[in-house]
């Protein structure tokens, strides 16, 4: 509790470059997620770099004005935006290598210039400016600040107001032509407004960074959502959380510059939600897997002991070890399954063999029914060989319809192939076979 | 040439320029034409932490651990790129924007923590380097004085040269055809991080002469230009290694007449001449794309009025009329604001004027008039025309008031021998329309039969 209060103390200095970082942190974040939609998320870093040359054009024009630069950083960024799409839609130069065309040239007229202010000029003023490459955010002002907060407000406001035509523009811009939306205005409002943001952003976490503060929030929220709505929201929130964690572990350490914290804070916070997201995360999607892998095993031991069964009516109990050669498994994931079958009464273990229980029984004629079932259609409906198919059991009837079972049943009776169930024929299973004594 | 004055320190300066772009452009070249330029972007950030690393751990300014460094970064990033792609989801362009920036505040966080600035390396150094600075260190070789960076640029030439004469044809292609080369057991994924791990070495090398932003122009620039220029892969490597040089001895000449800094100059010189190539290029550039086009429209405008003087004429002909009047200039701004003459009323004067320079139209009192020439001319336009009518009608049962339409826009493109083989299928001698199609031999206006 102690902890947050000192944080909440903060001196006048930090409050104030707070202030800034996390309203860029959520503008970027929002508008960030909307270009990333887009596929237009590395297109920021071109634009990013483009901003440099207006900046000492501005610079040599009006002298050291904040709202020229800005408009100069923006006239120029714009431009480059546009030279990209010209590029990519007038000559056979891709779009990839127009940004990086783009990103390095201008980048590169940006520094020209800067380098002929500092060799040709005895004007002092221009100290300052060079922080617009990495960023300086311990030196921002009250009045930055609070621009940064206008603007950053604006573009939120603005991506509200244009929901419904920008979520459009991101899922099916086609669709959004052909109902009568200009898709060439909306880009470019989208483009307007992630000027706006990168070229605020600029003097707080410089030229090379910004680009990450707007593809993280975005990147990391989709990990959670696939909602617009929810994304946005998210985004914004994770934009403030790392700007807000970046500046005050930035603050608190004495030599660690904000704008590379605030990434690293952005990186931390995108590998968390890569791992832990419930559905799309990498770790969800592992589990997922692995219990699907170790139900085929399963499914495949219930198989090929009904077929033993079935090979020979007169044995109650199957020998283990024959059926492990038949499952080409690992011997691990083999005894894993054989144990959960037991632990789930599927099947028992007597003197020599395995057997099924009554239950497992059951489970294992409607399963194999299933996959003889599956193997059928495949063969007569689809033409695919019995042995290219890869059954998954309990989506056939939610699939088939009656008739088609009904039809696919008569041609396994007519192989021979239709599961029967051996409870019958078979000598009586030793009372050891029931599911109350599970070994 | 006062301005050119070439003294020793700005020739070691542009030796070390063209080296520089030179290596870069022709391992750029695959970059390009592979669609990866976006990673060569991103890989000359993040080789930043890679050099960081080797600096903390050999503790100076040893090229092989730099080198083992930037290697090792630049596979890193192809790595997680790929991974976060295929693994997780993440579209490719983010994960390459979440991983080079991670990288690259990691290696700027770590400069600053260690406090590495006194040792040369701070992250200006590594973003922007400076040519001029670092051709003035020398080095001596058999009595001959040359400057340092040639060392790791000469030897990053070498490797790339080296690594693109070797697997030339499976770099051509996994380039072109990826499908192709998995079935011929050409493993895409070795090729391609290869490519990469070239590109970091190369980028390590240039960093401190050109820093690591321009090093992005280096790379892709001149094999951008290149590819403007040609559609084969071997003159590409070539231009782009001469488009290189260009733009490293035009960049530092530039630079020291303006006295501003080297490196950045160069990229704007190899801008400018991609701009050039852009607009002026032979095959692909949009001037070409222009006048074909404007030759196009000329030629199409041409047959539209040489045809609408053609039906005048055709008219009176079959309305018994003689002498044969001509078509007066109102009568043919009224088929331009109809639309069957493509342009406007200029285009059309200046089409006019060209027809009678080429001998095609004449102007009588009455008006214009189709030479012999042109009434051939006119006569073939025609016959193209009236033969896709029959053609849309025949074949696809097209109604009658929707075939002008489509004949209007296909009578320039028909072929002779198309024409030919529609009529001699059809055998008709009129259109769908009643009219009659002009045979060879161009009708005059006397020989037509008069009902």
């Amino acid at each position: 509790m102690t902890a947050i209060l000192g944080f909440l103390t903060f001196d006048y200095n930090t409050r104030v470059v707070l202030l800034g970082t996390l309203s860029l942190g959520a503008a970027a974040g929002v508008i960030g997620t909307v270009a990333l939609l887009r596929r237009r998320a590395l297109l920021g870093d071109a634009l990013a770099h483009a901003t440099l040359p207006g900046v000492w054009i501005a610079f040599l024009l009006f002298g050291k004005n904040f709202s020229f630069l800005m408009l100069g950083a923006m006239a120029t960024g714009l431009l480059g935006v546009a030279t990209v799409s010209a590029l990519s839609k007038y000559t056979r130069i891709k779009e990839d290598a127009s940004i990086g065309i783009v990103l390095s040239v201008f980048f590169g007229a940006g520094l020209m210039l800067s380098g002929w202010v500092h060799h040709n000029s005895t004007n002092a003023s221009q100290s300052g400016i060079d922080s617009y490459l990495l960023g300086k955010t311990a030196g921002m002002l009250a009045s930055d600040a609070r621009f940064i907060c206008v603007v950053g407000l604006i573009v939120v406001a603005a991506v509200l107001l244009l929901y419904k035509e920008l979520k459009l523009l991101c899922f099916d811009p086609e669709f959004a032509a052909v109902q009568g939306w200009r898709v060439g205005l909306l880009d470019f409002a989208l483009m307007i407004l992630l000027t706006a943001t990168t070229v605020i952003g600029l003097p707080a976490v410089g030229v090379v960074l910004m680009v990450a503060l707007l593809i993280l929030p975005g990147a990391a929220a989709r990990f959670w959502s696939d909602r617009l709505s929810v994304l946005l929201v998210l985004a914004g929130v994770f934009g403030l959380v790392i700007a807000g964690t970046g500046t005050m572990v930035s603050a608190a350490a004495a030599r660690l510059p904000a704008g590379p914290v605030i990434v690293l804070c952005g990186t931390v916070l995108f590998a968390a939600s890569m791992l832990f997201a419930p559905r799309r995360g990498v770790l969800a999607r592992w589990s997922r897997t692995r219990s699907h892998r170790r139900r085929r095993v399963r499914q495949r031991i219930v198989q090929r002991l009904f077929e033993a069964f079935e090979k020979d009516a007169s044995i109650a109990l199957a020998s283990l070890s024959e059926l492990s050669q038949r499952i080409r498994v690992d011997r691990r994931s083999f005894n894993r399954a054989v144990n959960r079958l037991i632990r789930d009464h599927w099947i028992v273990v007597g003197s020599g063999g395995v057997g099924f229980t009554d239950h497992g029984w059951d489970r294992a004629l409607r399963t194999v029914r299933t996959i003889r079932l599956w193997e059928q259609y495949l063969l007569t409906h689809a033409n695919i060989d019995r042995d290219l198919v890869d059954p998954d059991v309990d989506v056939i009837e939610s699939l088939l319809s009656t008739a088609v079972i009904h039809e696919l049943e008569l041609g396994l009776i007519e192989s021979g192939r239709l599961p029967r169930d051996h409870r019958n024929t078979a000598i009586q299973a030793p009372p050891t076979a029931s599911r109350e004594v599970p070994l | 040439m006062e301005w050119l004055n070439l003294d020793i320190s700005t020739l070691r300066t542009m030796a070390v320029a063209v080296a520089a772009s030179a290596s870069c452009a022709i391992i750029g070249c695959f970059l390009v034409i592979r669609g990866m330029s976006l990673l060569g972007d991103a890989i000359s950030h993040a080789v930043l932490p890679g050099i960081v690393v080797a600096f903390l751990l050999a503790d100076g300014r040893h090229p092989v651990p730099l080198l083992v460094g930037a290697i090792a970064a630049g596979i890193l990033t192809t790595f997680l790129t790929q991974s976060l792609h295929r693994r997780a989801g993440v579209q490719t362009d983010a994960g390459m924007g979440v991983v080079f920036t991670a990288l690259f505040a990691g290696g700027v966080v770590m400069i600053s923590a260690f406090d590495l600035t006194h040792v040369d390396l701070d992250p200006d150094c590594v973003l922007f380097g400076d040519l001029g600075v670092a051709a003035l260190r020398t080095a001596r070789f058999g009595g001959f004085e040359f400057p340092q960076p040639l060392i790791p640029l000469g030897i990053a030439f070498g490797l790339n040269a080296a690594l693109i004469g070797l697997l030339w044809k499976e770099l051509k292609i996994t380039s072109f055809d990826p499908q192709l080369a998995t079935t011929l057991g050409i493993s895409s994924t070795i090729v391609h991080y290869a490519v990469m791990s070239a590109v970091s070495c190369t980028a390590v090398a240039a960093f401190e002469s050109v820093g690591s932003i321009l090093v992005i122009s280096m790379l892709i620039v001149p094999g951008a230009t290149a590819r403007l220029l040609t559609d084969r892969l071997f003159p590409m490597v070539v231009i782009a290694a001469g488009a290189a040089t260009v733009a490293a001895v035009a960049g530092i000449l530039i630079a020291g007449h303006f006295d501003t800094v080297e490196a950045p100059t160069l990229s704007v010189a190899s801008g400018v001449l991609f701009a050039i190539t852009v607009i002026a290029a032979p095959r692909h550039g949009l001037l070409a794309a222009w006048i074909r086009r404007l030759l196009l429209s000329l030629r199409i405008v041409a047959e539209d009025v040489l045809a609408r003087v053609y039906r005048h004429q055709e008219r009176q002909r079959v309305d018994g009329k003689l002498p044969i009047l001509g078509l007066t200039f109102r009568g043919l701004s009224e088929s331009v604001r109809e639309g069957a003459i493509l342009g406007g009323r200029n285009t059309c004067r200046v089409t006019l004027w060209i027809l009678g320079w080429r001998g095609l139209l004449t102007h009588s009192s009455s008006g214009y008039l189709l030479t012999d020439a042109g009434l051939s001319r006119a006569a073939d336009l025609i016959r193209s025309h009236r033969a896709w009518e029959v053609y849309l009608r025949e074949n696809l049962g097209v109604a009658l008031d929707h075939l002008h339409e489509p004949a209007h826009r296909m009578e320039h493109f028909l072929t002779p021998e198309l024409t030919q083989d529609i009529l001699a299928d059809a055998g008709d001698l009129l259109d769908p329309h009643g009219r009659p199609i002009p045979l060879d031999a161009a009708p005059s206006g006397t020989e037509v039969d008069r009902p």
